[in-house]
């Protein structure tokens, strides 16, 4: 669908979501809270640097999920996507394993970060399980793929630790799953930034 | 099941009267969020799988497994002020406008004008304010400004980033859209150049503090301190300057510290709705002084021919919100008055104002630039003989809490070693630049930087260890502080030190060292010692209990939690008296204390009379101040309404002592254990209290008030605690005083202790120096705290970890220079400001916590004082690793580095 006509259409946790024309250069992190009510996307710098305000976006449905800055993408730049906020994580029963990890390690302080470590560490998981890596690496890919994420409260310690917790078992399982280390695909940590 | 029912918007709301500065007495109201907002904050889940009636955060007594306000923030709930709009909340209008401040970003030129002229009609703004605007209006200046809101045509600004109108549009859309050309627009404000040059006075007061051990004078033990300190300085600066013919040694250092930011992940924002019907002011903020705050917002409307008016009945509204971080930076912030002035000019609608993190940047309160300098003299066997030290503050255009950050300053300035003689000074300057205040360690940063390091310098002239001399001079139980107040606590120097003189990073410096010049590294590994205080020079303080028809207990405070956790720990303070802890509670509660009716004025003799209110939302006031009075109001409650409970239960006269708890069962000796639901169902039957407030006051020590519980009569007569006022019943605002027999309140003379309190902390700091890039990356962190009592050691290892990422960006990265390229100019973000990030961070750190020393009972306030020796632990680090340099200026940058090994 072409943006010059009436609408951008994209997909916000899995529900069709549009947007006029007017709205087209509106950032992500303002469509979320301002026409969808979900504030649970955190704007901060809105330059793109703090990375609180992370998502999840996938291209086509079933593409690989990627960490996106939405404070600083534009409406126009995810026509068709799927979007994913933290609002998406649990479900009305379960939470998600990282945020069970994050609330276990008591990995927050004022919590404001939280969601964009979460959504960024989701991304991460959903690398891992396609991807083979050592155990030894799994803190430099933690890093890779988290460590932009500020946060002034904690030192980042209880976060590394909550994620490794969780990402350590897809790991394990990725090994298993690719045993041949020659189709290994590289992690890059790289998001659609 | 993870979402709760949305309950209905709490509707039962009291306002108290309030006499404001001004003279006028209005009804304010501080509430926390209606719980039908505040989700899961204020509601967390329910019961878990532990014991009957814990909470799921906490399934046993006193024990977290996670925050109580974890739930909330870990799914995304509306928590934090940005996160509301008007639409949240049904009893305000729906339409909302949203404002733009046009801000003016020099400071050497009288503004001429300002224009909108370039927006198109379509985004013109509904309303300008500006200062003939307010002047028309006849509103006033909020309570404690010191400088106007606005830079009037014609006038110089007062600081970088005071606005000179504010813009309000109609929707955010048309907000969006004129933000795009407003931002960084240099149309909008002109000039005309006056000069460059500033003028600088001080905010009162100044500070000063000397002590001559030798002559018994201090600020404590000196009735004629007034008047003689002058001279005693005197005669202490004479020593030092006589330091050859005393045979002292004398080790003196400038020192500068840059103005950090306290860059705090949400940027201020808040709501604000001027009733017109009602001529009422709503507010919801995120703030750490929320009470300091409304009264403040009530006197910008105080003025008789104000435009607009507050009812005197029902004046203002504030919700208090989980602040996105403070550190400081959130108390007595200027954006409430700022919010709260501009609100009547939306014409009735709900004003949104959300700060940019550039305009954060920009006006956002800062730790100060500060000019300091420190001497201090040991005599021939490295025993210290004095010490004298002055420290200047910029505070900026607006004064806030400069003068008393700069008061903390020369308050530690003795660090944790005992010093005969002593003159510390100290003041905060009145100048244009960006806005100091308050922020995390409120001065003590800068005392620890120049003793400790000055320490090390004096230990290698020595040729003493670092352990060694700081040993031989440190604090004991018979020392006193530089205001001469006696030291209550064991401080825990000497096992501090020798846990870390033992550590195998100080053992293998060495050796380390020769391993990272093989790889063409420098090292070093530093030591340093802080002994900051928490609490500030007294303290008043409320916490309350409430019982709940399901069995759970509500903890109210009118304490903030900005992250530190103060939430978490306080609903577990109950648990020590009612073995349960909390199910809910709600911060910011002032609503609920205002309604005890206390007062610090008039009579002594009134029941109702306490020494201290409470104060700001500091996050060194929650561990033992804020838990104690949770924890007493759990007493409370078990005298006034368990006990009564059980004695009905079991028709036998019983005290207090007699009742303990074992899962979730009350334990009377030769009686069935009795579940908490029979309790629980006697004190709603009877009518006995389902809630108690309690207050405390504490100089040095707590008030100790003796009463009457009717429940302990005619056993005893009275029962004495550390508490000067407790009320309980069961409608929250009608609660009854338990009847006060007597009180005893601290001795006068621990008003001038200054501080009474301290959690030191001591730790070991690795560094590497790359020589070809001047790189420093800290390798590896030991520390050792004196902590007390933990009630949740997750959260004090977090405080630590989180201290230590602060302190290296403050020694190592972050900087606003006060200059016209500095944030003032309205032009800095994250791209220009750079703090700690993961990769920075040592990740296998360590902190020591000591067990509590004998006899001590209760937790230390360790959020700042995690913070402070690290950054003069990094610079006794850089000095070994370069070869004895010492840098006396933050931060300490690659070029810094590189020159040093030039």
């Amino acid at each position: 669908m072409s943006i010059k006509n009436t609408v951008v259409q994209f997909y916000v946790n899995g529900k069709v979501a549009t947007a006029q024309a007017d709205d087209a250069d509106m950032a992500l992190v303002d469509y979320l809270h301002e026409r969808k009510n979900l504030t649970g996307t955190k704007f901060c710098c809105g330059i793109g640097v703090c990375r609180a305000c992370t998502v999840g976006v996938r291209n086509q449905q079933y593409a690989p999920l990627e960490k996106t800055l939405s404070c600083s993408t534009p409406l126009s730049a995810i026509n068709g996507m799927h979007v994913y906020t933290v609002e998406s994580l649990a479900d009305q029963h379960q939470l998600a394993p990282l945020q069970e990890a994050f609330l276990k390690h008591f990995s927050f302080q004022c919590g404001y970060c939280t969601s964009g470590f979460l959504m960024a560490a989701t991304a991460l998981l959903e690398h891992l399980a396609i991807t083979r890596i050592q155990e030894s690496e799994l803190d430099a890919i933690i890093e890779q793929w988290v460590g932009g994420n500020i946060c002034r409260c904690t030192g980042y310690i209880r976060y590394i630790d909550a994620i490794r917790e969780v990402a350590l078992p897809v790991v394990q399982r990725s090994a298993t799953l690719l045993d041949a280390p020659s189709q290994a695909l590289v992690a890059t940590g790289a998001g659609n930034e | 099941m993870l979402v709760n029912n949305k309950n209905t918007v709490d509707q039962h709301k009291r306002h108290f009267i309030k006499t404001l500065t001004s003279g006028t007495a209005l009804g304010l109201t501080v509430t926390s969020l209606p719980a039908s907002l505040a989700a899961q904050a204020n509601t967390v889940e329910p019961l878990g799988d532990g014991e009957p009636y814990q909470p799921k955060w906490a399934p046993q007594p006193g024990k977290a497994v996670q925050r109580i306000d974890g739930l909330a923030k870990v799914l995304g709930e509306k928590l934090y002020a940005r996160d509301f709009r008007a639409r949240d909340f049904p009893a305000w209008p729906d339409k909302e406008y949203i404002v733009h401040p046009l801000r003016s970003d020099r400071i050497d030129s009288v503004v001429t004008g300002y224009s909108y002229s370039m927006l198109p009609t379509a985004l013109q703004p509904i309303a300008v304010v500006d200062a003939a605007k307010l002047q028309a209006d006849n509103m006033s200046l909020g309570g404690g400004m010191s400088k106007p809101f606005f830079t009037a045509i014609n006038q110089m600004p007062d600081y970088y980033g005071q606005p000179v109108a504010l813009l309000i549009f109609s929707s955010f859309d048309i907000y969006r859209k004129a933000l795009k050309i407003l931002q960084f627009n240099t149309d909008c404000i002109s000039y005309r150049f006056v000069s460059a040059a500033q003028s600088v006075s001080d905010y009162a007061p100044n500070s000063n503090y000397v002590r001559d051990a030798s002559q018994g004078f201090s600020k404590v033990a000196s009735d004629d301190y007034a008047t003689r300190y002058p001279s005693v300085a005197n005669t202490i600066r004479n020593n030092i300057a006589s330091a050859d013919d005393l045979g002292w040694q004398c080790f003196h250092r400038k020192f500068k510290t840059q103005v950090m930011d306290p860059m705090f992940m949400e940027p201020e924002a808040g709501l604000a709705w001027y009733d017109t019907a009602n001529n009422k002011l709503h507010l919801l903020l995120g703030t750490q002084s929320p009470t300091g705050d409304i009264e403040a917002a009530a006197d910008i409307f105080s003025a008789d021919n104000c435009a607009y008016p507050l009812n005197p009945e029902d004046a203002v509204e504030l919700i208090s919100c989980y602040p996105g971080g403070g550190f400081g930076g959130r108390d007595k912030s200027y954006f409430t008055l700022y919010l709260a002035m501009a609100a009547p000019y939306a014409k009735g609608a709900v004003l949104r104002w959300s700060h940019t993190r550039f305009e954060q940047f920009q006006v956002g309160l800062k730790r100060h630039k500060t000019d300091f300098w420190e001497t201090l003299a040991f005599d021939k066997t490295g025993t210290i003989q004095a010490l004298e030290c002055d420290f200047v503050m910029n505070g900026g255009g607006r004064k806030n809490l400069s003068p008393y950050v700069a008061q903390l300053a020369a308050l530690s300035s003795f660090g944790a070693y005992d010093i005969p003689k002593a003159v510390a000074t100290a003041k905060a300057t009145s100048t244009q630049d960006i806005l100091g205040g308050s922020q995390r360690g409120f001065g003590g940063p800068q005392a620890f930087m120049a003793i400790e390091t000055l320490l090390d310098e004096a230990a290698k002239y020595f040729k003493k260890s670092p352990f060694a001399l700081r040993r031989k001079n440190l604090l004991t139980s018979n020392s006193q502080t530089i205001t001469g107040a006696p030291i209550t606590q064991d401080l825990q120097l000497t096992e501090m030190l020798s846990q870390l003189e033992s550590h195998v990073l100080w053992h293998e410096r060495k050796k380390a060292q020769r391993e990272y010049k093989r790889q063409g590294l420098r090292y070093g590994v530093g030591l340093a010692l802080s002994n900051e205080a928490y609490g500030t020079s007294a303290d008043g303080m409320f916490g309350g209990v409430q019982l709940n028809r399901d069995g759970t207990l509500t903890v109210r405070t009118p304490y903030i939690d900005m992250g530190n956790g103060a939430a978490t720990a306080l609903g577990l303070a109950p648990a020590k008296y009612l073995g349960l802890n909390a199910t809910h509670i709600k911060m910011g509660d002032a609503a609920y204390f205002d309604a005890l009716g206390l007062t610090t004025s008039g009579d002594s003799t009134q029941p109702n009379y306490v020494i201290l209110a409470s104060g700001s939302s500091s996050a060194c006031l929650g561990a033992f101040y804020q838990y104690h009075v949770v924890e007493q109001a759990g007493l409370a409650f078990l005298l006034e309404a368990v006990l009564p409970a059980v004695i009905h239960l079991l028709g036998r006269a019983l005290t207090h002592e007699d009742l303990t708890w074992q899962e979730g069962y009350c334990i009377v000796e030769g009686k069935s254990p009795i579940d908490w639901s029979a309790i629980v169902d006697v004190i709603f039957e009877k009518g006995l209290p389902t809630y108690t407030a309690v207050h405390a006051s504490f100089v040095g020590q707590f008030s100790l008030g003796n009463f009457e519980f009717a429940a302990l009569k005619p056993a005893a007569t009275g029962l004495t605690l550390p508490l000067d006022y407790i009320a309980v019943g069961t409608d929250e605002f009608n609660l009854k005083p338990v009847a006060r027999v007597n009180v005893v309140n601290p001795p006068a003379k621990a008003f001038n202790y200054g501080r009474s309190t301290y959690a030191p902390c001591a730790a070991l700091v690795a560094v590497t120096v790359d020589p070809t890039t001047g790189e420093v990356k800290v390798r590896d962190c030991i520390s050792v705290l004196s902590a007390g009592v933990q009630h949740c050691p997750e959260l004090v290892s977090g405080q630590s970890q989180g201290g230590i990422a602060m302190a290296i960006g403050y020694t190592l990265l972050e900087d606003c220079p006060i200059s016209a390229d500095g944030p003032g100019n309205g032009l800095w973000n994250l791209n220009r400001y750079h703090l700690a990030k993961m990769a920075d961070v040592p990740k296998a750190q360590q902190l020591i916590v000591l067990p509590p020393g004998q006899g001590e009972n209760t937790a230390r306030g360790i959020a700042e004082a995690v913070m402070c020796p690290i950054p003069p632990a990094i610079l006794n680090a850089l000095a070994m690793a370069i070869d004895g340099h010492r840098f006396t200026q933050l931060p300490v940058k690659n070029t810094h580095i590189l020159e040093a090994l030039a």
